[in-house]
């Protein structure tokens, strides 16, 4: 393994932590609104009040010295009060990630997977019949926004069938006796938001693992594999589809966010209660170190997933430390 | 005399040559039925933007035509919204929003991101360097969160909207404009221009950016869907200018009367309808384009 390329990737992952940090730090100085007022309106009302709140928060003190001290707290995670919930911010995001993760793992992979499965059927048959209707359908998933497949899906499972509960996390009100009782009623809850969410992204995996194939199709060593007398599937899977994984693999990266932030709008619909809709009701209420730090907190996962699939892809495709 | 004979000639043979190679791509544009299906569809809300409100009157502040959420009347095809506006109006007047969303999105897009990505290609060093890492941080910073952000910061009524997804979705065309032109600047005609003592503005406007367009057109044409989506999606999650009618507004209170299980679907399908016909017109035409573009697609 290179070391200088990992030294390199270090390097950018902490340029891009600063990054954030910064573009926090100034955002959320540009809010409109006095977040004095907005924390105790009758303190900041007075004069002795305000400088006494000011001293508290820091913001007495120089610019430059300001943005130091607020490096300081986001790399520790202290992220201060919420001005809702009149509670340490890191509890409250703490409880909510967990139900945004147990969303992200039940349904990216199953999105990845049927995607990049398809995009090999449709590959493999280009231009015939199976082809066009596999790539005309996710074309039009694609071009579906996920919260109003969710609709359809809730009008038809959720009211008409009745086969799933609406909306929540689990069924209010219920003592569950044991832990299979909890995870079965959380399947419950769990599957038109997942069946949604997993649609809803399949469709661009799908066609970018077909547009990728279709180039690796027309490559020499295609023909040179097909004229060593490999059969068809031989040459898909051994040759084309191995090679046509490189570009992928990338999107897939890059798409690790989605596990984070993707299902916004699947949580508020279904009344999800994870980071998603946290943040949306933030932004509604003004609370801003709610805000911040959960933009802080996402932006840190994705540049963290970033790195570590950088140096995994570097031993997949050793072209790319050579650079 | 015979000198500019002979080049009239061959400025005819070029032009002749250019209608052929436009009704070859326009060809075999039409011979793909998906893209072909796009325009109809597109054509079909085009026309609904422009025509529709002169035909069809519908006032987005006059309330309580019918009872909150009414059903639909013999005179109101599609029924009421929460304050008994005529869903109907505001399907039709919501295309106009959808449409100036996407084509203004994608100008803002385009025109940054062609600016940076051709600069930076054709400059090269520390600039190039500083504009593709600001680039390389925006594509990993998740996108949703930064425009939420924004829009608490710089308001959301409609323009604010086009501006927040205009600066928030340039980086990846300037990426893609940037590697093209790195090729592009290699070319003769470009080394030619140098020689003869073209400028660098020159250059760039007369010899880049015009061969560099075709090729990322198909991309452009995606941005557009991109953006009539995302919009949809932030005026669903409460981010959008109530004044203005939208699909995503209709969308967004469908959710909040609880009209799934109430069943009023006047609210949520006929909205909901238009938003993926029109975002699947400008995905089929976008993909069509890409096989005019990438001949390996074409090949079977």
């Amino acid at each position: 393994m290179n070391m200088r390329f990992i030294i390199n990737r270090l390097i950018y992952t902490i340029f891009m932590f600063i990054f954030v940090i910064t573009l926090n730090f100034f955002l959320f100085r540009l809010m409109p609104g006095d977040p004095l007022t907005i924390v105790s309106k009758e303190i900041a009302s007075s004069p002795e009040g305000r400088a006494t709140m000011e001293k508290m928060y820091g913001l007495d003190k120089p610019m430059i010295e300001q943005y130091f001290d607020y490096i300081k707290s986001m790399i520790t995670f202290d992220f201060g009060t919420s001005f809702n919930y009149k509670q340490p911010v890191t509890e409250i995001l703490f409880s909510k990630i967990k139900n945004s993760l147990i969303l992200g793992f039940a349904s990216v992979p199953i999105g990845i997977v049927i995607g990049l499965l398809g995009g090999i059927v449709a590959a493999a048959r280009r231009g015939k019949r199976t082809d066009m209707v596999i790539t005309t359908t996710s074309m039009i998933i694609y071009a579906i926004p996920t919260f109003w497949l969710a609709m359809i899906f809730l009008m038809v499972f959720g009211v008409k069938l009745g086969w799933v509960p609406i909306n929540g996390m689990a069924t209010p009100g219920v003592d569950f006796v044991n832990n299979i009782a909890y995870l079965k009623d959380l399947f419950y809850h769990l599957a038109i938001p997942v069946l949604s969410y997993s649609l809803a992204i399949f469709g661009s995996y799908l066609l970018i693992m077909r547009g990728s194939m279709v180039d690796v199709f027309t490559e020499d060593y295609v023909l040179t594999a097909r004229a060593k007398g490999l059969t068809e599937k031989q040459v898909i899977r051994r040759h084309v589809v191995p090679n046509a994984m490189l570009p992928v693999s990338t999107m897939i990266i890059s798409s690790l966010a989605l596990i984070f932030t993707g299902a916004f709008s699947i949580e508020v619909l279904f009344s999800w209660p994870g980071m998603g809709r946290l943040m949306i009701e933030s932004v509604s209420r003004r609370d801003y170190p709610v805000m911040q730090a959960s933009n802080y907190l996402i932006a840190v996962a994705v540049i963290l997933a970033n790195f570590i699939m950088d140096i995994l892809y570097s031993y997949i495709d050793p072209r790319v430390r050579v650079e | 005399m015979e000198m500019t004979d002979n080049l009239k000639k061959l400025k005819d043979r070029e032009k002749e040559l250019k209608r052929q190679k436009l009704k070859n791509n326009l060809k075999l544009f039409f011979s793909n039925k998906r893209a072909v299906f796009g325009v109809v569809i597109l054509a079909f809300f085009i026309f609904m933007a422009v025509i529709g409100p002169l035909l069809y009157d519908y006032d987005h502040f006059l309330y309580f035509l019918g009872p909150r959420v009414g059903f639909p009347t013999e005179e109101y095809k599609l029924g009421f919204d929460e304050l008994g506006r005529d869903v109907l109006g505001a399907v039709i007047y919501g295309t106009r929003a959808s449409l100036a969303i996407g084509i203004f999105v994608t100008l803002i897009i385009v025109f940054v991101g062609a600016t940076f990505g051709i600069a930076a290609g054709y400059f090269g060093g520390l600039f190039d360097i500083v504009i593709m890492r600001i680039t390389e941080a925006f594509s990993i910073i998740p996108t949703i969160p930064l425009i939420l952000t924004l829009s608490a910061i710089i308001g959301q009524n409609f323009s604010n909207i086009i501006l927040i997804l205009g600066l928030t979705g340039w980086p990846s065309t300037a990426r893609l404009v940037r590697s093209q032109t790195l090729s592009i600047k290699q070319r003769n005609y470009v080394e030619r221009a140098k020689a003869i003592g073209a400028g660098d503005i020159y250059i760039m406007m007369k010899h880049i950016l015009p061969n560099v367009f075709p090729l990322i057109f198909s991309n452009i044409i995606l941005l557009v869907q991109n953006a009539i989506i995302t919009e949809s999606t932030l005026a669903f999650l409460g981010v959008g200018d109530p004044t203005i009618p939208t699909w995503g507004q209709l969308l967004r209170s469908a959710r909040e009367q609880g009209a799934i299980s109430t069943g009023s679907w006047w609210l949520f399908i006929p909205a909901g309808i238009c938003l993926v016909l029109l975002a699947s017109s400008f995905v089929f035409i976008g993909y069509g384009f890409d096989e005019i573009n990438n001949p390996k697609l074409r090949r079977r």
